[in-house]
């Protein structure tokens, strides 16, 4: 819907791609504000204080680190499908590798899974 | 076929129950050299490990802002402490007491709380995870966890669960390292926001309050273990940039009435009549350094005779 108001409103005008992505970035994060708001007040006071208190960048390392491994195996996951590569560990006829793979899902759900439910953000709605 | 089956399932949770061990084991060690590194980031590590301190202040953020321990130490002359957490409701002062006098016997512990803590609506026990590495260590600990939810001793069962979420916090500490500054103290700055305009005044509704009966287990056993081991405990309520009607709230009165009868000092500051400046405050919560110190040096005053008669 807001990608066809503003094209209409931007109609004949040419903008550098960057700065097109740029700006439709910027939209969607703002009308995630009024997404994840309680009440329609409570997004304005948001928004507002985005402008009126601005205040540090949200740099969380950790949280970085997770968001870089979590896309890395997502970009591995479209590489392999993209390239068609055919490996696959779960099917393995080795069964040391077999093993260490369920192992190691196993393992990286007990370390990084959501155990929270509260903590999804779906959730919250 | 079925039999052979049930083997390798057999060997795969043998398996795993050695890399959980192994891992966890891991982290454990790399939880520790962290300690070492970064103990300002490993603040609960730090607090149930390492201080030694005569007196000790524990609570959360307004513990953490609101006690500067240079000014207390130059008042009281003993060495202090600050292991207040932001965020944490009671059940977490309570934990690091338990753990602290495990190690040694602190001669005061000054718990910052809120007036309400009694209630239901002011524990959660959802960031209790800090706690989980301790867990076979501590039974307090264990009971804590356990209130998180009804599946939490099965998932503790698993070594690395017990790390969950915190992996690469911990192996990130290796690589930053940094140092307790002021004490444990953090002060909040002077500048940077807009300071309060307008005094909130607080009616808190008293029909819908009900007692939360594990927090009130955690303040029995706290006071019960303080005097086990001849520790000096005291309750204070630091200020707040809001007026209230909190002597109309029953688990205040009720809190009150259990100090009393156990003769453990409560020292209440928590409206304005301490410090009525809004330049003092960062929020209504929350004072900056000015007031902090503002503050301390009042509360240091108000200290002195439980120490004295000590």
């Amino acid at each position: 819907v807001a990608e066809n108001v503003l094209s209409g409103l931007f109609k004949g005008l040419k903008l550098p791609r960057l700065m097109k992505m740029t700006f439709t970035y910027t939209i969607v994060l703002l009308a995630w504000v009024f997404f994840r708001a309680n009440t329609m007040q409570d997004a304005m006071s948001v928004i507002t204080k985005i402008f009126v208190e601005p205040g540090r960048l949200f740099i969380d390392q950790t949280t970085l680190v997770y968001s870089f491994i979590g896309l890395s195996l997502l970009l591995i996951k479209e590489a392999k499908d993209e390239f068609d590569i055919k490996i696959s560990f779960s099917n393995s006829n080795n069964m040391v590798v077999r093993y260490a793979y369920y192992i190691a899902i196993i393992s990286s759900i007990m370390l990084f899974g959501v155990f929270d439910s509260s903590q999804f953000i779906y959730f919250q709605f | 076929m079925k039999k052979q089956f049930v083997i390798r399932i057999a060997l795969l949770l043998v398996l795993l129950a050695g890399v959980d061990r192994l891992v966890g084991i891991s982290f454990s060690y790399l939880a520790d050299k962290a300690l070492d590194k970064a103990p300002n980031a490993m603040r609960t590590e730090h607090t149930i490990k390492k201080v030694l301190d005569e007196v000790i202040i524990l609570g959360a953020s307004r513990a953490n802002h609101h006690y500067n321990p240079a000014i207390l130490e130059d008042s009281i002359g003993l060495s202090i402490f600050n292991c207040g957490k932001d965020g944490k409701p009671f059940y977490y002062s309570a934990a690091m007491f338990d753990a602290i006098t495990e190690r040694y016997s602190p001669k005061l512990v000054v718990f910052d709380i809120e007036p309400r803590m009694l209630e239901h609506d002011f524990t959660t026990y959802e960031d209790a995870y800090e706690l989980n590495p301790f867990y076979d260590e501590n039974e307090l600990f264990r009971q804590i966890v356990n209130k998180k939810s009804k599946t939490e001793p099965i998932k503790m069962l698993s070594h690395m669960y017990r790390y969950n979420s915190r992996a690469v916090a911990i192996v990130g500490k290796l690589f930053v390292s940094d140092f307790v500054q002021y004490k444990g103290y953090a002060p909040i700055s002077t500048t940077g926001y807009k300071y309060i305009e307008s005094m909130p005044h607080v009616t808190y509704d008293d029909t819908s309050m009900c007692i939360d009966e594990f927090t009130l287990y955690l303040l029995k056993r706290t006071i019960e273990k303080a005097k086990q081991k001849d520790i000096q405990i005291i309750f204070s309520v630091s200020p707040r940039y809001q007026q209230s009607n909190i002597d109309d709230v029953n688990s205040w009165k009720y809190l009150n009435n259990i100090l009393s009868q156990n003769h453990i000092p409560l020292i209440y500051n928590g409206d304005v009549s301490l410090i009525n400046k809004p330049d003092l405050y960062k929020d209504a919560a929350h004072l900056n350094s000015d007031g902090a110190d503002v503050f301390t040096k009042y509360f240091a005053g108000q200290i002195k005779p439980y120490l004295i008669n000590d």
